[in-house]
């Protein structure tokens, strides 16, 4: 475990309670795209330690490129004719929010070590990869906005990579991207039905979308 | 038993004690004069047109020394008394502080408990002086100091914990002794978060600028500077000199956090803590110049964010 390694894991945990308290959907992507970075980054560091392959490459700049730019810009373009810049009513209030994004990096510390890794370096790895999954999941539920649901998705997403680095050191490069093509899809299909939502109700809010319209 | 401080609990010679403590006497003032020096077209750090002098604190403290007091009518005693005894807090704090290695004036177990009740102490007498002036404004601002304490200090002794609490081992001097013995990548980490909580709790306590703008003119927007408004000549100078002393101490703290991770020599230890001093006041005057007050609803997350980093290291600190 290098000090890059911690401190990338650690920037995805600050990245995690960033976004369980913050409102402005501008602002929130931008922190999914820096952790989409870190995140892209891990498969690279990792190399250093136990000596760079062209697969740990090509998947860090993969993960780099769709992580870290093509799914902010696709969430960006879905909130660009937007009228609402910020989740004024969550289901769970900001403060409430954070605590809870705290309190599940504590419960996830607490499942890892349940786990009983033989390597203990693992440890923080699946701390940040369950606690990633939890928040994700968390921000889902907790949101209205279908925009704020898709940065839940993605953080689950990278919460499942996360824990993928940590179980499988050495994944076959075509399931990691087979991984990330889904995301991709997923992502893609969701920012397209978020504009259409958007376009027939003048607004995303998914909790409204169960009262008829006309 | 032949030196004075025969309760210490950790190494250093008397020489070294004395030495980190008079610098903290001799030196916050310097730190405080390019971050928050009293000028009227004061426009932050960055954009200010002329250079204030790094003594520039001493210069008001000098002359504020040399004024008369005028204290209102309806003061009472306490109004009298506070500004000294938030000085006193202020110094015996100081007294603990380790600088660049070598241990404070005092180190005993839990000491730094009893800074964080020092810091309470202080924010206390002045807020009841203030309350004790009756003027609305200063009523205001002691609201204000005690709403932002609230969230300050569980910050600030989670932070404590992240930095200290370890087996056998729950003094400031010792923390760092123990700091000294580890690896970058174990404790790395660790304090970087402590490190950034500190720095966050700084420009809170000290009423830097994204809680409180020292500068304002306005009593509507003012937190600390509101309390200490009937305050005048050396009184005023001994809250000057208090909150200075404060500022150096959450400064020196983050270095003697930082610096153990680079095993060097004392000499280098000293200069290197002179050095982070000097970077973390930079940080403070970009912070200034590039950012507005927060909203006052805004301040409570801002803090809390500070809680947060602290947690998160002590949470990592079992793992790492």
């Amino acid at each position: 475990m290098t000090i890059l390694n911690e401190l990338l894991l650690v920037a995805i945990l600050v990245t995690n309670i960033a976004l369980s308290g913050n409102s402005r959907l501008k602002t929130c992507i931008d922190i999914v795209s820096i952790q989409g970075f870190a995140l892209g980054l891990l498969p690279a560091v990792i190399g250093l330690e136990t000596g760079m392959s062209v697969e740990l490459v090509v998947i860090a700049i993969a993960g780099i490129v769709l992580r870290g730019i093509v799914f902010p810009h696709l969430l960006k373009k879905s909130i660009q004719n937007a009228s609402a810049s910020r989740e004024l009513k969550p289901v769970v209030g900001y403060f409430l929010s954070t605590l809870i994004a705290l309190a599940l990096i504590a419960v996830s510390l607490w499942l890892s070590r349940r786990l009983q890794f033989l390597d203990p370096s693992l440890l923080l790895f699946s701390t940040v990869a369950l606690a990633t999954i939890f928040t994700g999941t968390f921000i889902i539920v907790g949101r209205r906005l279908a925009v704020m649901q898709i940065v839940g998705y993605i953080l689950l997403e990278n919460g499942i990579y996360c824990l993928g680095l940590a179980f499988v050191r050495e994944i076959p490069l075509i399931v990691e991207l087979g991984v990330l093509f889904d995301a991709i899809v997923a992502v893609f299909v969701m920012s397209v039905a978020t504009n259409k939502i958007h376009e027939e109700f003048e607004h995303f809010d998914v909790a409204k979308l169960d009262s008829l319209k006309g | 038993m032949c030196s004075p401080f025969w309760w210490r609990s950790s190494g250093g010679s008397d020489y070294e004690r004395y030495a980190s403590f008079l610098n903290s006497l001799c030196d916050c003032g310097t730190i405080r004069s390019p971050v928050c020096g009293h000028h009227p077209k004061d426009e932050g750090f960055l954009f200010r047109e002329e250079r204030i002098s790094l003594f520039q604190t001493y210069r008001d403290l000098f002359k504020l020394l040399h004024k008369g007091i005028v204290y209102s009518k309806s003061v009472s005693w306490l109004f009298k008394l506070a500004p000294l005894a938030s000085l006193a807090a202020s110094l015996i704090a100081c007294a603990w502080l380790p600088f660049g290695g070598m241990t404070g004036l005092f180190s005993f177990t839990g000491g730094f408990l009893l800074i964080a009740y020092l810091f309470g102490a202080a924010r206390f007498v002045t807020m009841l002086a203030s309350l004790d002036t009756a003027s609305a404004f200063e009523g205001m601002g002691a609201n204000r100091e005690a709403l932002f304490a609230v969230f300050a200090e569980p910050a600030l002794l989670l932070g404590f914990g992240a930095v200290i609490v370890a087996p056998g081992n729950s003094s400031l001097a010792n923390a760092i002794s123990v700091a000294q013995n580890t690896t970058f990548s174990d404790y790395g980490v660790v304090a970087a978060l402590a490190a950034v909580s500190f720095f966050i709790l700084a420009l809170a306590e000290n009423s830097r600028i994204p809680v409180d703008d020292p500068t304002t003119h306005l009593e509507l927007t003012m937190i600390h500077e509101a309390m200490i408004l009937d305050n005048s000549g050396p009184d005023l100078a001994f809250i000057e000199f208090a909150s200075s002393l404060k500022l150096w101490f959450f400064y020196v703290l983050i270095a003697d956090i930082i610096l153990p991770l680079f095993h060097v020599g004392l000499v280098a230890r000293i200069c290197g803590t002179f050095l982070i001093v000097f970077v973390l006041a930079a940080l403070t005057g970009i912070v200034e110049s590039s950012m507005a007050r927060l909203r006052l609803m805004k301040v409570p997350q801002f803090i809390g964010s500070a809680a947060a980093f602290a947690f998160i290291a002590i949470l990592l600190k079992g793992i790492l």
